[in-house]
């Protein structure tokens, strides 16, 4: 076996680790796995219904003749997952050639007789069908494989025939269920009837779809169930620890190589330069050629003799076990109290005793409607607080209706400009002709333009938000108060051009602008 | 290399292993759980029914509160593990490693649900089945994990010998590999122990001293720390 090819890393695991291994090992190789395993099952079942339909006449045979063959159908899943697990997965074909030797030599008249119901099939499965032994040494191996692992192998047996494989069927045929039309649905008294006496199609949807579920699951088992056995066999021989010495002696030989060729080669050097010199009589340079690499042999018994150790073995054993420290028979006196009848008088309760009882039930009984209706009336005030604390709730967040214009209130400062009523002049555009007329254009304009975002945020609610920018600002005169944006583009337009391109505004041009202001704004404000 | 463990590199650049659990063995945590509930919920509506109409709506609340608080209380409360999981050495942890908080352990099992669908845990048990994580979509919108806590098998004891240093220096691979062996070498018969030993005639054998695996274990030994 070369432990170099495993595609799985080795490593000590617990059980149901391995099983999750396992499950992942088949998940990975899915599509040869199941093409194989549909390639030889599908065939074999279809047969068999044809057999139970038209012969038998009950499509329940179908279901037990295809659970019985299933150890023989296991083979084929083991036979493709214990290559893929080598890293060479066969191909179906492989497979189907395969599948003569695979009856002839695994042991399959066993598996499908007295092996059927061992719940550990696949775990010892893998001894039958990988090493190859025969009689009471495979025997021996298997129970030595299965020792620590019978526990784990046992309960995903019970996992996946009593609780995945049902729970799958069941959940199939509820989706059926809610496919097929009431009225078409089989109405049948008991459940017995349902799985022996229901209409042919009944019998084909119910056991077909059994029967894929079973078949759907039985790779994974076997998956799960071999890595199992590898699991076994890398504690028992520590192929994880082989693993690691493997590549160290890998390492080894070619860090040796490695030095001996440097030597050899420094060797020659150091003769060539003595040769050139002239300086000394050359002397030949040995290099050590590696005569004694050490190879050692795999040291491994004899098997003659191995076999002999074991015949040995069950003599053996009996001799030692029949040594006192390993168990005997001892008896001990001790006394003990005589058991004493209880008498059927006793039993009987005391008249008062019942009187007290059912007494005490009534109490119980008094106390529990007494506390229900308690209940009842917190439960009624604790659903009241509930809506009371969503209410308060949703009118702190404003989720009732949009915000009301009233509860608007303009922030103090906007795109830099203070825009509070109380610290602009009565007469806007008036002071702002009387700056122009000072030359000031740019204080000018900057009035009118701080005056109508005033106006505009104070009187007509224009709902400017704290951080807007003139940009924004413009924006939301577009979409809130659509009369004014023709007058404050060209404000703006004219503000922007002074204040960032530095460009000369004809005075004519302001002039105009604040006439217009006033005629804009002046109006509002006296309304 | 197939395998099922989730590293995670700590700030500290330190690697930690996971060890994802799979869908057998929480399948089985699942019901073991089931069960506790079950039994729970039984004898409490037996000692409840004798408060009659009060009685049933407090084991209603009871129902309700195990369906969706019964795992979260746990995995919250008892280091990831309802009694199930831990029966089985499995515990919920986020995917970098840390425990569940409330939010994830109430995320993973209230999608339980979704789980569910279409019926009967159908698409919980896909999903854990094609994740390379084994994870059901609750673990997977919640960042959680279900892992083997438990260490694989009780701490191992390294056979006694008597201590021996190398001649020569160990690299980290060597001397991983010789402190494994010795670990290992109880459970091993001697010839195979000897085989092993075989494979790395430069660490095995020597002029003086013990011999094969002997030496190994020596070595070893000197490796974790004993001197004569």
């Amino acid at each position: 076996m070369d432990l170099e090819r495993l595609s799985v890393a080795l490593r000590p695991r617990n059980s149901w680790e391995a099983v999750d291994l396992g499950l992942r090992l088949a998940m990975t190789h899915l599509r040869p796995l199941y093409a194989a395993w549909l390639a030889v099952t599908v065939p074999t079942v279809l047969v068999l219904y044809l057999i139970c339909r038209y012969w038998l006449d009950n499509l329940v045979w179908l279901y037990f003749f295809v659970w019985w063959c299933k150890p023989l159908f296991d083979r084929v899943a083991l036979h493709v997952i214990s290559h893929a697990v080598f890293g060479d997965t066969p191909t179906v074909r492989e497979t189907l050639r395969a599948l003569p030797r695979l009856l002839r030599t695994t042991r399959v008249s066993a598996g499908l007789l007295w092996n059927w119901a061992n719940p550990l099939r696949p775990v010892t499965m893998a001894v039958d069908m990988l090493e190859g032994l025969r009689g009471g040494q495979a025997r021996m191996r298997k129970s030595l494989i299965r020792r620590r692992v019978s526990g784990t192998s046992l309960l995903q047996s019970v996992l996946y025939f009593w609780i995945l494989q049902p729970v799958l069927w069941m959940a199939l045929l509820g989706c059926s269920a809610l496919i097929v039309p009431e009225d078409m649905w089989p109405d049948l008294g008991s459940l017995q009837d349902y799985f022996m006496h229901a209409p042919m199609w009944f019998s084909t949807l119910l056991y077909g779809l059994g029967i894929a579920c079973g078949l759907l699951l039985e790779p994974l088992y076997v998956a799960s169930g071999f890595m199992l056995y590898i699991k076994r066999r890398t504690d028992l021989e520590a192929w994880d620890v082989e693993l690691q010495f493997r590549r160290l002696a890998k390492a080894e030989q070619e860090h040796h190589a490695g030095t001996l060729a440097t030597r050899f080669f420094s060797l020659l050097c150091a003769a060539l330069l003595l040769a050139t010199l002239g300086l000394a009589p050359v002397r030949k340079a040995y290099a050590d050629t590696p005569t004694d690499t050490p190879t050692v042999p795999l040291a491994s018994a004899p098997a003659a003799e191995r076999e002999h150790a074991v015949s040995r073995a069950p003599d053996e054993i009996t001799q030692v076990m029949k040594d006192k420290r390993f168990g005997h028979t001892e008896t001990t006196h001790q006394l003990h109290w005589k058991e004493t009848k209880s008498k059927e008088k006793d039993r009987k309760a005391p008249p008062w005793l019942q009187d007290m009882l059912r007494s005490l039930g009534d109490a119980f009984h008094g106390l529990g409607s007494a506390l229900s209706m308690l209940g009842r009336v917190g439960a009624w005030i604790l659903i009241l607080l509930v809506v009371v604390v969503v209410l308060y709730l949703a009118s702190r967040m404003g989720w009732l209706g949009r915000r009301r214009a009233s509860s608007y209130i303009p922030p103090a400062e906007l795109a830099g400009f203070d825009i509070r009523p109380q610290s602009l002049p009565d007469d806007i555009a008036a002071a702002a002709l009387a700056l122009l007329a000072q030359g000031n254009s740019r204080e000018a304009l900057s009035l009118l333009f701080r005056g109508s975002l005033s106006r505009l945020a104070h009187g007509e609610q224009v709902p400017f938000g704290r951080g807007d920018t003139e940009g924004d600002c413009l924006a939301r005169v577009h979409r809130h108060a659509p009369a004014r944006s023709r007058f404050m583009t060209r404000l703006l337009g004219c503000w922007q051009r002074l204040a960032y391109a530095h460009e000369t505004i004809r005075q004519a041009e302001v002039e105009a602008l604040c006439m217009e202001w006033r005629h804009e704004f002046q109006g509002a404000q006296g309304a | 290399m197939l395998d099922t463990l989730r590293f995670i590199t700590t700030p500290e650049l330190i690697e930690v292993q996971l060890r994802p659990a799979g869908l057998l063995p929480r399948l089985l945590a699942w019901g073991i759980d089931m069960v506790i509930r079950g039994g729970f919920f039984l004898a409490a509506a037996v000692t409840l029914s004798i408060l009659g109409g009060f009685g049933t709506g407090i084991m209603l609340l009871l129902y309700f509160f195990l369906e969706w608080f019964y795992p979260v209380l746990f995995e919250v409360l008892m280091q990831g593990a309802t009694p199930g999981k831990r029966a089985l050495g499995l515990a919920v942890v986020s995917d970098d490693g840390t425990p569940v908080g409330w939010g994830k352990s109430m995320t993973r099992n209230l999608l339980r649900t979704a789980d569910f669908l279409p019926m009967l845990y159908g698409f919980g048990i896909v999903s854990v089945l094609i994740h390379k994580e084994f994870r059901r979509i609750g673990d997977i919108v919640a960042g959680t994990l279900v892992i083997h806590r438990d260490a694989h098998s009780p701490l191992p004891a390294l056979a006694e010998a008597t201590p021996l240093a190398s001649p020569t220096p160990l690299d980290r691979e060597t001397q991983r590999a010789l402190v494994a062996f010795a670990e290992r070498a109880r459970s091993l018969t001697p010839a195979r122990r000897e085989e092993l030993a075989g494979l790395v005639p430069h660490l095995a054998r020597a002029e003086t001293g013990p011999q094969g695996a002997a030496r190994l274990l020596a070595l070893a030994n000197y490796l974790i720390g004993r001197r004569i």
